[in-house]
């Protein structure tokens, strides 16, 4: 019964009224009358009120394809393909590549940073939830994107490494990754190359040594620090409003209205705030990763994950932190049911992932050319099947190895 | 009919009290008062009061949850807003923003102030000391917007 008909009801004569009515009128007082419409309009309105509660809109131009206001967009910040590097800056860039590419870095030769993040496959190991290393063991997060991580404000998933040498460090070290004994165990393989030491010498001189491990990570975070990837989202924001299709801007649409862009913003559009996975709704693994609180320890960390970059996020799946989603459609709905808590519709699902397609940059081809093959180091690391152990026994003590 | 009456009542006050074994997870952990705004921030007091009086209910793990917070449905409808508020802004745990989406949350506090999306009509005539006034709008913005752009926030060495 709608509440027009409730009103009319008692202005009606009784023969007018259906079978029904004419009963439940006949049955009470007219004060009892009352008191029930009361009671159903009040219904009524805490109904209202309770539907209108989950209905908190961003006032947009209601137009769906409509551009956003440039002040609605304040939130996001273009970036731009950094310029080339020259000097010294420019061979720790191609130092740092050498390094990205350098298999020796593990300790059977089997493994590169570039295994686990393909620069030509947007910085990710396409179509694998977990990496595997150089013994073929399975890592325990999915291996986020290098490409624009110099945007994030940490690296890794639970933010353990504040800068991107930081970073570099983590898998040469780590036994499932790269497993190298040691970082001496590392330098003692570059020292072990004349042309490694030459190129050293070229990107940090005035050191007495410097093929150290600080440079190591240096030149790696140096190279890295170039992998950005501008995308139309960026001419959009620089106001090109062609640069976005129709389905796309109704894509940012919802995208803001829907929470969203709350974690997902800035430069990277991510990557720079902790959120609890299952914000809104209880996620449903909460024992087998328990995210930021393994490095903090505190139980308030617990699900804790650096949010991650959506630039080129439709390039990068499987997606979250452990690689179980399988389409980029169902880690929209996911992020909405246990983040948002906005319910989608199909459409708005498709005009979200649509949008998110716009964030996808170029790969910069020419940046990220392998160096040409150079002359191989002098002592190689160990061939496959040697243990950490033995690989530190000879690297650690060169003048043992050659008596 | 007042018997229909009389057992649909007694159904719906059974119902009632069978949903009250749904508990509310508000989910409010203890959380280090270094972690929060306040500690982080620094803003001034008035600044801080304000935001303590008008937001800190549902972007805080703070929450203050009324009796009939613990009370189906409206413990449904406290645990959303108080979740989902959190959710988007929690002031109880601002080391977890970057300087860049520090600055990002509190200017679009300060535009949901502004066109008075904030705090939520339907919470404002149940907590009247919450209505913010264009003054203290006013002092928050101006505090937000003085604060310097994170142009590079990351850390890229």
């Amino acid at each position: 019964m709608s509440k027009l008909e409730i009103h009319s009801a008692g202005s009606a004569t009784p023969q007018s009224l259906p079978r029904c009515q004419a009963g439940f009128r006949s049955s009470f007082t007219p004060i009892q009358s009352a008191g029930i419409r009361l009671a159903i309009l009040g219904t009524m309105v805490a109904a209202a009120v309770i539907l209108l509660s989950g209905c908190q809109r961003v006032s947009f131009d209601p137009r769906p394809t409509a551009d956003i206001a440039p002040e609605r967009l304040f939130m996001f910040t273009a970036v731009q393909a950094p310029a080339p590097a020259t000097g010294l800056s420019a061979m720790r860039v191609d130092l740092g590549r050498r390094l990205f590419y350098d298999t020796h870095l593990s300790v059977n030769n089997s493994v590169s940073c570039d295994t686990c993040h393909k620069l030509t496959a947007y910085g990710v190991d396409p179509g694998k939830s977990v990496s595997t290393g150089h013994d073929k063991k399975p890592g325990g997060r999915n291996s986020p994107t290098v490409y624009n991580a110099g945007l994030q404000f940490v690296q890794f998933w639970d933010g353990r490494a504040a800068t991107l040498a930081e970073q570099a460090a983590g898998p040469m070290m780590n036994p499932v990754e790269m497993g190298m004994p040691s970082p001496e165990a590392v330098v003692a393989y570059l020292h072990s190359s004349p042309d490694y030491k030459k190129q050293f010498q070229q990107a940090y001189p005035g050191a007495r040594d410097p093929v150290v491990m600080d440079n190591v990570t240096d030149a790696i975070a140096d190279f890295e620090s170039g992998l950005i990837t501008p995308a139309r989202w960026d001419q959009y924001l620089q106001g090109n409003t062609n640069a976005l299709s129709n389905e796309e801007k109704r894509g940012l649409r919802v995208f803001l209205r829907s929470g969203c862009a709350s974690c997902h913003a800035g430069k990277g559009l991510g990557g720079n705030s902790y959120q609890k996975l299952g914000a809104y709704r209880d996620w449903p693994d909460r024992t087998t990763d328990l995210g930021r609180m393994a490095v903090t320890h505190n139980p308030a960390d617990l699900l804790y994950f650096k949010v991650p970059l959506l630039r080129n996020v439709t390039e990068t799946g499987p997606w979250f932190h452990d690689g179980k989603v399988k389409t980029i459609d169902e880690a929209v709905r996911l992020m909405e049911r246990y983040q948002t808590g906005r319910r989608l519709s199909e459409d708005d699902v498709r005009s979200i992932v649509a949008f998110l397609g716009s964030l996808k940059g170029e790969i910069p081809q020419q940046y990220i050319q392998p160096p040409s093959a150079k002359a191989p180091p002098v002592r190689t690391a160990l061939t496959p099947g040697t243990s950490r152990q033995q690989f530190a026994l000879v690297d650690l003590n060169p003048s043992k190895e050659g008596q | 009919m007042r018997r229909i009456l009389w057992i649909t009542g007694a159904l719906l006050v059974l119902f009632l009290l069978v949903m009250q074994t749904r508990r509310p997870n508000f989910d409010l952990p203890k959380v280090h008062a270094a972690a929060g705004f306040d500690a982080t921030m620094h803003p001034s007091q008035q600044i801080s009061d304000t935001l303590h009086q008008s937001c800190y209910s549902c972007h805080s793990t703070q929450a203050e949850i009324p009796w009939y917070g613990h009370v189906w449905p409206a413990s449904h409808l406290l645990q959303k807003d108080v979740r989902r508020g959190r959710a988007r802004l929690d002031f109880s745990n601002w080391s977890n923003l970057s300087p860049e989406m520090s600055r990002i949350r509190l200017l679009n506090a300060c535009q949901m102030m502004r066109e008075s999306k904030m705090p939520l009509w339907y919470y404002r005539p149940l907590h009247p000391g919450a209505t913010l006034q264009p003054e203290q709008v006013d002092a928050f913005c101006n505090w937000a917007q003085s604060l310097p752009a994170a142009a590079q926030t990351a850390s890229l060495r």
